[in-house]
């Protein structure tokens, strides 16, 4: 069964890179956005961990990062191509979101290809779109790349999206089932990559999000998830993860407030040569955010993590932000362009810091 | 008459003259949905134009509606975001963002000339796009498929 998954992805690959040739063409209607973002970080505090497990990614006192997001999405009939690509100081050419889809009605859209884990909100809400959130940082348990994602944040596979009708409402619908990361020997979780299908051991996951919205074409929202990933690893420590996770979400948006919050129930079944163990913690955050006139919002997020005490999962994830407060202000510049202002007080393992961050970021055209 | 007379009338008069005049140009406005001549498109319910103005699919007979904005007349961009939208601008243009952001397909495309308005709903099939009632029932080629907004545009 494992081999046929194999076989799977690799068609997979190959049929998306033809797809993405034939909706490239001139006959597609198509629309391209590029998310430039510059953010400007000090910390302050900071302390060495050699006790701690892979402290060589420590976070640095002073940092600049500059990152282009590209963002596709072409049409033709009923087909649908989308692509995200991430460029950064950080990293290279990295194609986070690589999808075919099929409008099958219209209310629901089949894909296959590389998409973002729908478990909980920020996610599927801002994907790698600096200007499309309002703060600078994501909560920890939603946290692409670098500080640490502790959860699938990719799955490559099938997604299916859909809406169900309620009177003014709706409930809305995501499945996702393909290939999770694997967990380097560098503790960090590494998503399936398209272009090169034979690197590491991807094992299938799988997640459930159900939502409601009173008002179909509005944003509020609130919603489950529930999703399971099998991760292998290539700790010397850890042989297998197998990875249940289960919460909560909402996002209520009315006259100049606006409300996220999300709560996850992680258990994780570590598979170690001198035994299995089990991990298990909740994490939860939650943002307000207050429109002081249309172009100033000031916002503040609370994030804590719950019985994490010696985790044995989480003690690969030195970088992981247990505890967080942070308060910021974004100004919007010009209808596509934002300046924010963010100061965060930081608990990570075995250490804890204050950080003050500045960005600019676009939405462009 | 008297000239204090005189003058009374006059004023009332002037008066009357510059109401008749504002009156005129607060009369009441349509705006109408329209497509091409060619083009078959039975007549949305106000929950589907706002969805297809929001980047969502709307499908008729197996035909993909299109939108287009209309930016001719900033009023007309205006009323239809208040009135049919019930977003502000740059509400609008975030919403629109964030929905093709999340599931792809397209913002629709904003057309700040006539001619050019025209022509794209002419060359797309299933282009729907918004405009007075006046404009629309001078045009050649163009069918109104249904008014989307009427009221006074004082």
């Amino acid at each position: 069964m494992y081999a046929s998954f194999l076989l799977m992805n690799r068609l997979l690959s190959t049929s998306s890179m033809a797809l993405l040739l034939l909706l490239a063409s001139p006959l597609a209607q198509a629309e391209l956005i590029l998310f430039p973002a510059l953010t400007a970080t000090e910390r302050a505090g900071l302390n060495p961990r050699p006790d701690v497990q892979h402290a060589g990614h420590t976070p640095k006192q002073s940092e600049l990062d500059a990152a282009l997001n590209l963002f596709y999405s072409a049409d033709k009939g009923r087909l649908r191509l989308l692509a995200e690509a991430l460029i950064s100081n950080k990293h290279p050419l990295s194609i986070e979101r690589l999808q075919a889809g099929w409008l099958a009605v219209p209310a629901t859209t089949v894909w296959l290809g590389r998409h973002h884990s729908p478990l909980g909100y920020w996610g599927t809400q801002f994907h790698h779109g600096a200007y499309m959130q309002t703060a600078i940082q994501r909560p920890a348990s939603s946290a692409f790349g670098d500080p640490g994602d502790i959860l699938p944040t990719h799955l490559s596979g099938l997604l299916i999206e859909g809406e169900h009708e309620q009177g003014d409402g709706s409930i809305d619908y995501t499945l996702s089932f393909g290939a999770g990361p694997t967990q380097g020997a560098n503790g960090k979780l590494a998503a399936f990559d398209l272009a090169h299908p034979n690197q590491g051991t991807h094992k299938p996951g799988a997640v459930l999000r159900l939502s409601y919205r009173p008002d179909a074409l509005a944003s509020s929202e609130a919603g489950v998830f529930m999703g399971y990933s099998t991760i292998a690893s290539e700790l010397a420590s850890v042989r297998e993860i197998r990875q249940t996770v289960a919460g909560a979400f909402f996002n209520r948006e009315q006259g100049r407030w606006r409300w996220i919050g999300e709560i996850y129930g992680v258990r994780n079944d570590l598979t170690q040569p001198a035994g299995n163990v089990r991990s298990s913690f909740v994490n939860a955050n939650l943002q307000g955010e207050y429109g002081l006139r249309p172009d100033w919002t000031l916002y503040g997020r609370a994030e804590n993590t719950f019985g994490d005490r010696n985790d044995p999962y989480l003690v690969h994830f030195p970088n992981f932000a247990r505890e967080r407060y942070l308060l910021g202000v974004r100004y919007e510049l010009t209808r596509n362009q934002a300046l924010k202002l963010e100061l965060s007080d930081v608990r990570v393992a075995g250490d804890s810091y204050d950080q003050l961050a500045l960005q600019w970021s676009a939405a462009l055209p | 008459m008297r000239p204090t007379q005189r003058l009374s009338a006059g004023a009332v008069t002037l008066l009357a003259l510059m109401f008749a005049v504002h009156t005129a140009h607060a009369a009441e406005q349509r705006i109408v949905l329209v497509s091409a001549a060619k083009t078959v498109v039975a007549p949305l319910t106000p929950p589907e134009l706002r969805r297809l103005y929001l980047g969502i699919s709307v499908v008729q007979n197996g035909q993909t509606l299109t939108p287009l904005r209309n930016g001719t007349d900033p009023l007309l961009y205006e009323i239809f975001l208040q009135k049919v939208i019930f977003l502000s601008a740059r509400n609008y243009e975030h919403q629109l963002l964030s929905q093709v952001f999340r599931q792809g397909g397209q913002r629709p495309p904003l057309y700040r000339n006539t001619d050019e308005l025209i022509a794209a709903l002419k060359a797309e099939s299933g282009a729907v796009t918004y405009m007075w009632a006046s404009t629309a029932e001078t045009l050649p080629g163009l069918r109104i498929i249904g008014d989307i907004w009427q009221g006074s545009t004082d």
